[in-house]
């Protein structure tokens, strides 16, 4: 299926282009960059990453990430001001501000949201928690089968090798949503849809894992939250505020500092580089 | 981080334990060998499940291949049952291993034995089957015997058929998911914590009788006497007439009765009480739902949802039913012993529940114990204690009236009884006229209106109003408006028209001139009194209040007739005039009480209350009633507390009155000079904050209610940081539209008695027959309209209006709820929510939010969506609305929500709007627009998948799941489809 690379969240004319990256094909309730960018009193048009297709995700590298997302960009000649990565999306911000760097004047800004490194142990939590939506549709005895091969997976894999706990994982998601979604008569393609999203993910952690964002984040400005994982992370600067992980993209005192930020009007973003 | 759904799954919540308890020490050899036998017996204990990459494979294990060690369970200083529930909850790893750990604590009182089995390969009734086997398997081998060890074969699952699934269909038809909680419950809130927790209660021996006469008379089993009386004991606490109880049914056949496994399923019982139905009839109709559910209990409740609910995605989310109702005999045998030392069966809590409250029977020889399991977002453990009560009570009722209609029973329990009686005051036997009079004689030259610099006497505010009874007596009429600001003149003239046997009508000079006209032709008033200066055309002016000592006359009031009205009130929330008429005995009783409780005498008061209401009269009577001193405040004085508090300070003010909206305007400028007043908070609920603000003044704030019907306050107490205030007067909680008195704890109507209620509402005899009745006990009583509960220590919890109540989602709600929600949160200055249309069938609700922070409203909707069952809309203002007297003005807000909804200011465009369709119909909740968060309404992503796909299908859009992932709005996927790159295919990777 074919699928854009970008989505746009605010238009705002050919000026400067702040780009952000998320990963958002998941129904959650935490926060968005949607639902930060009204908030933002900085100019200028922004756009979201778009993860790749379902499937496509399998073959593609960390750099191959980066590279679908820095072409989308190219494809338009869009200078890129300001580069905002959340989560786990502070890795892929990091390599792609680098890439858009080599092809422009002047280098994007670089900005990380509670940055984070991919991690395991929450994958297997997203796993489990994903069986109570099916907890009304599967059996009881499905359900504990379900959850049954998710414990199997950790128990043979552990906690280390993404690549293969990962597609183990996906694996039986998707089974259980064919099953979920058959008995909810979904077409074919919107259960690979959904039954794919889980697989979506696991490719992006799994990329992820293979860029080191150190040296970029060594000289970024990071807005960390109260539940930052990465207090021991070096950054060029770092803006602690005491504002909730999942809820830091809607919150004011964030959406403040980000188009401080983006218009440059801060003296201290600067002297960070 | 990330992904789907919310909820973590708790590793223990598949686990199921039994235990037992006896009062001595096992022996573990023995038990570890009796163990060993029970798995011997049942292959399902002995099945194993391994899985490898995605599959999970099934395998019994051979009898000598089970190794189940039985281990200690250490005694901690949590207790028994702590200890008992972390043995339980620790998660079995599907690795082929058994799925069965046992182990015993040894207390100080004896050893409990544990046997924990997952879910998968049990259920209620293999605890009930693996107790009795392991305790015979105990005693066999204790005698030197060989215990039985003839295998138990599993049983076969059937597949459900066709026949099963169409009875459900029927049966259910017309069956909305259960909507409301019952009157006792919490209301809904928005993230449930699904925490469970226990209470147990004794049936008593007349109940247990009465079950067992049942049995007999009603040929019935103990089973279906009590499950008829459970869902009679729901209908009364707020269940409706359709009641829909959940039970557990055991699947196994004659042949497999013994068979240890997961063989049951959770059938809904529904029991229809028409209104003349007696118990006979519940118990019959009871008895056959029974038999009929449980032979077809084939289905699963999952199967049954789609057959039923079609494609209704509700069905998801609220299953049919709340309460549970389990029967299961055999957990209570008390006359189990093990080698002569008696066991007792103990429960194991797996800490959580899916539904509100389940009644679990343990029937035993000599008693019958109700352990009944709530969840803590539903009910409070006291409410669930007195339900228990309440149920035990029915029984011994049920025992007395059976041929009576159950509609009829009573509601309440023995606590419920035994509620301290109201107070009831002493009836006044003197007006207020006599006790001015008594400081006019003793006193005329001392101060009894401050008015700026201007101080009026005692003797001269009687001459006056001396002067008005003549010019009101002159007139001959009976009813007279007066229209005067506070101060001396408006003072004098209400106790000159009072003085001439005549009534006042209570109206406020600032108030619009067309709701004064209204009211003025409405109460008919001949003479209208007229302050100096106001033109109104056809008045009479009030006569003035002269200056100088000549002239002062002290004439003793005639002897009026207490029971005449002394006044009319309109009522301030109701666009057509309504007003109620008030006695001067109900007048003097309020103002006595309220003298009483503040315990100032002689009182100084501030007049700031709007002349319109009863509030003014007592601010005026409290100072003069007890030769105190009214001090006049401006209008502006509600608005300026550097204002107020120099007032206050000047004249040593004793009490100070005004409703909330007034209240949080001043208490910052006026708070440091309000030390050790009375602060009292009239006309509206008073919010927390508020409270601790008034509190931090160092002054004495005193919360009231009242209510139109009643002359001053109806409960008033000191500003406690709890819900809830101390009636002044006899009060009690009915069942709106049967009257029926209900129990501690059970929202319903509230009604005030004693002799400070309205006389009744002018010019309305048939509203007058409607609110007011006359009680057994308490004698003539009002129908307030609100909503309220009793609070076990006599006090009441008032909610709001009975009309505030609005229908969300299936989910009744009110308004106050959600104020009181978005009222703790720190943007939040004040706030009021109002239903649209005053339709109580599936409203939006509008919140108008007065904050200092223009951007709340987004941080509220957060903030809400995380608290309450539903989003309301909000609007945040600079300032709420309020009326002449300074309360929330809601007869505006609805008219400005009604506005808000025809008005085309940021008209979705036609892709929204049918998005917003669809979204509703998917959600199938009433009130979403265009900026709903579908993730945030309940939607999750299977529902949203469906929505995809009727998207694709009825807009012909090429959405994807991703796009509802990252746009979850309707406006918000609009805007996308439209500005979606769709010319970019070569991004396609």
């Amino acid at each position: 299926m074919k699928k854009n690379s970008w989505q746009i969240l605010r238009k705002g004319g050919q000026g400067g282009l702040t780009l952000t990256v998320d990963f958002t094909s998941t129904g959650r309730t935490q926060a968005c960059f949607r639902d930060l960018v009204p908030l933002l009193s900085a100019p200028g048009e922004i756009w979201e990453t778009v993860a790749p297709a379902s499937g496509a995700e399998d073959t593609m590298s960390g750099t191959d990430y980066v590279e679908r997302w820095a072409k989308g960009v190219r494809r338009r000649e869009r200078t890129v001001d300001t580069v905002i990565g959340y989560c786990v999306g502070a890795v892929f911000a990091a390599a792609l501000a680098s890439r858009l760097a080599e092809t422009q004047d002047e280098a994007p800004r670089l900005v990380l949201l509670d940055p984070e490194l991919p991690n395991i142990v929450g994958l297997y939590r997203d796993f489990h928690a994903a069986a109570d939506a099916l907890r009304t549709i599967l059996s009881p005895a499905e359900i504990a089968a379900f959850h049954a091969d998710g414990q199997a997976v950790q128990e043979r894999y552990g906690l280390d090798d993404l690549t293969l706990i990962g597609p183990a994982l996906a694996g039986i998601f998707r089974d259980a949503i064919d099953v979920a979604g058959r008995r909810l008569g979904l077409d074919d393609d919107v259960r690979a849809e959904l039954g794919g999203s889980f697989a979506s993910f696991v490719g992006y952690l799994r990329a992820a894992t293979e860029i080191d964002p150190t040296p970029w984040w060594e000289t970024a400005t990071a807005i960390t939250s109260t539940h930052s994982t990465q207090r021991g992370q070096l950054f060029g600067r770092t803006i602690a505020l005491d504002v909730d992980h999942d809820q830091m993209l809607r919150h004011p005192d964030v959406a403040g500092t980000v188009s401080g930020l983006m218009t440059g009007a801060d003296a201290g973003l600067r002297m960070a580089g | 981080m990330w992904l789907l759904e919310r909820l973590v799954p708790d590793t223990g919540v598949n686990n199921v334990a039994v235990a037992f308890e006896v009062a001595g020490r096992i022996d573990r050899e023995l038990f570890t060998a009796a163990l060993r036998a029970v798995l011997a017996r049942h292959e399902v204990l002995r099945t194993v499940f391994r899985s490898d990459d995605a599959t999970l494979t099934r395998e019994v294990l051979g009898p000598d291949q089970v190794d189940v060690p039985v281990r200690d369970v250490p005694a901690g200083d949590a207790g028994r049952d702590a200890d008992l529930t972390a043995f339980a909850a620790e998660p079995f790893p599907i690795d082929g291993r058994p799925l069965v750990r046992a182990g015993i604590r040894a207390g100080a009182d004896g050893d409990v034995c544990c046997v924990v089995v997952h879910h998968l390969n049990f259920d209620a009734m293999s605890t009930t089957i693996l107790l009795r086997e392991l305790l015979a398997a105990y005693e066999t081998l204790a005698a030197g015997r060989r215990p039985d060890d003839a295998p138990v074969a599993a049983l076969a699952e059937r597949a459900p058929n066709e026949r099963s699934v169409a009875y459900w269909r029927k049966n259910l038809d017309g069956l909305r998911a259960a909507e409301a909680g019952l009157w006792c419950s919490r209301p809904p809130v928005g993230a449930p914590s699904l925490r469970a927790r226990t209470v147990h209660h004794e049936l008593s021996a007349p109940a247990r009788a009465v079950v067992r006469r049942f049995q007999r008379e009603l040929r019935a089993s103990e089973a279906v006497v009590l499950l008829a009386a459970y869902s009679v004991l729901l209908a009364q606490h707020g269940a409706g007439a359709d009641v829909v109880i959940g039970t557990p049914v055991n699947v196994r056949d004659q042949r497999s009765m013994n068979a240890i496994g997961y063989h049951a399923n959770l059938v809904p019982l529904r029991v229809r009480l028409d209104a003349g139905a007696d118990f006979r009839a519940v118990v019959k109709q009871t008895r056959s739902t029974f038999l009929e559910a449980i032979s077809h209990a084939d289905v699963p409740l999952e199967h049954v949802s789609p057959a039923v609910l079609g494609d209704a995605p509700s069905s998801w989310r609220s299953s049919f039913f709340r309460h549970l109702f389990n029967y299961v005999p055999g957990t209570a045998d008390t006359s189990a012993a093990l080698t002569g030392t008696p066991v007792r069966h103990v429960m194991v809590e797996n800490g959580y529940s899916r539904f509100d409250l389940e009644f679990f029977i343990m029937p035993g020889e000599d008693s019958t114990t109700i352990r009944a399991a709530f969840c803590v977002d539903a009910f409070d453990a006291a409410d669930v204690v007195l339900l228990l009560q309440r149920y035990d009570a029915l029984l011994v009722q049920l025992g007395e009236e059976v041929d009576r209609p159950v509609a009829e029973l009573s509601r309440r329990g023995p606590n419920d009884l035994a509620l301290p009686a109201s107070p009831s005051a002493p009836a006044a036997t003197a007006s207020v006229l006599d006790a001015v009079h008594a400081t006019v004689a003793a006193s005329p030259d001392l101060v009894a209106v401050q008015d700026g610099a201007h101080a009026v006497s005692y003797g001269r505010l009687w001459s006056a109003a001396l002067a008005t009874r003549d010019l009101v007596a002159a007139s001959g009429g009976g009813t007279v408006a007066v229209l005067a600001p506070r101060g001396a003149q408006l003072a004098a003239a209400w106790l000159g028209v009072w003085l001439a046997g005549a009534r006042c009508v209570l109206l406020d000079p600032t108030q619009p001139v067309p709701d004064l006209a209204a009211r003025l032709a409405d109460s008919g008033a001949a003479p209208v009194l007229a302050g100096d200066g106001l033109p109104v055309p056809g008045a009479v002016p009030i006569p003035a209040v002269v200056d100088g000592t000549d002239a002062i006359r002290t004439d003793a009031p005639a002897g009026g007739d207490l029971d005449a009205v002394a006044y009319l009130e309109y009522h301030l929330d109701t666009p057509a005039p309504l007003a109620v008429t008030i006695t001067h005995r109900a007048l003097a009783g309020a103002v006595a009480r309220l003298v009483d409780r503040l315990a100032a005498s002689p009182a100084v008061t501030v007049w700031l209350s709007s002349a319109a209401t009863d509030a003014a009269l007592t601010e005026l009577l409290v100072a003069l009633t007890t030769g105190g001193r009214v001090v006049v405040a401006p209008d502006g004085a509600r608005t300026d507390g550097h204002a107020l508090g120099e007032l206050v300070q000047r004249h040593a003010v004793d009490a100070v009155q005004a409703p909330p909206t007034v209240w949080r305007q001043v208490v910052e400028h006026a708070g440091d000079r309000l030390a050790g007043r009375a602060l009292l908070v009239a006309h509206e609920p008073l919010p927390r904050p508020l409270a601790a603000q008034l509190r931090a003044t160092g002054g004495t704030p005193h919360h009231g209610y009242t209510t139109p019907g009643v002359a001053g306050y109806a409960a008033l107490d000191g500003g406690r940081d709890e819900p809830g205030v101390r009636p002044a007067t006899a009060v009690f909680v009915t069942e709106p539209g049967t009257g029926h008195e209900l129990g501690i704890g059970v929202r319903g109507e509230l009604c005030v008695a004693g002799d400070s209620l309205a006389s009744g509402y002018h010019g309305r005899p048939e509203l007058t027959a409607a609110r007011f009745g006359e009680h057994p006990t308490y004698g003539r009583f009002h129908r307030t309209g609100d909503l309220a509960r009793l609070l076990p220590d006599g006090r009441i919890d008032v909610v709001g209006p009975l009309s505030a109540q609005v229908r969300v989602g299936g989910q009744l709600i009110h308004l106050a709820d959600i104020e009181s929600v978005l009222a703790a949160h720190p943007d939040v200055e004040a706030v009021a929510a109002v239903g649209s249309a005053g339709d109580t069938q599936d409203v939006t609700v509008v919140a108008f939010v007065e904050s200092r922070k223009p951007d709340a409203a987004e941080r509220l909707r957060e903030h809400a969506r995380a608290a309450l069952p539903l989003t309301p809309e909000l609007v945040v203002l600079n300032q709420l609305p309020v009326t002449v007297a300074g309360t929330v003005d809601r007869v505006a807000l609805v008219a400005l929500a009604a506005a808000r909804a025809s008005a085309d200011a940021d008209p979705p465009d036609e892709t929204t709007v049918a998005l917003v369709g669809i979204f509703t119909e998917m959600l199938d909740r009433p009130g979403l627009h265009a900026d709903s968060n579908f993730f945030a309404s309940g939607g999750h992503s299977l529902l949203g998948a469906q929505l995809v796909q009727r998207v694709r299908t009825d807009l012909s859009m090429p959405v994807q799941l991703a796009d509802l992932f990252s746009n979850p709005t309707p406006r918000q996927l609009a805007e996308h489809l439209q500005n979606a790159f769709w010319d970019d295919d070569e991004d396609d990777d």
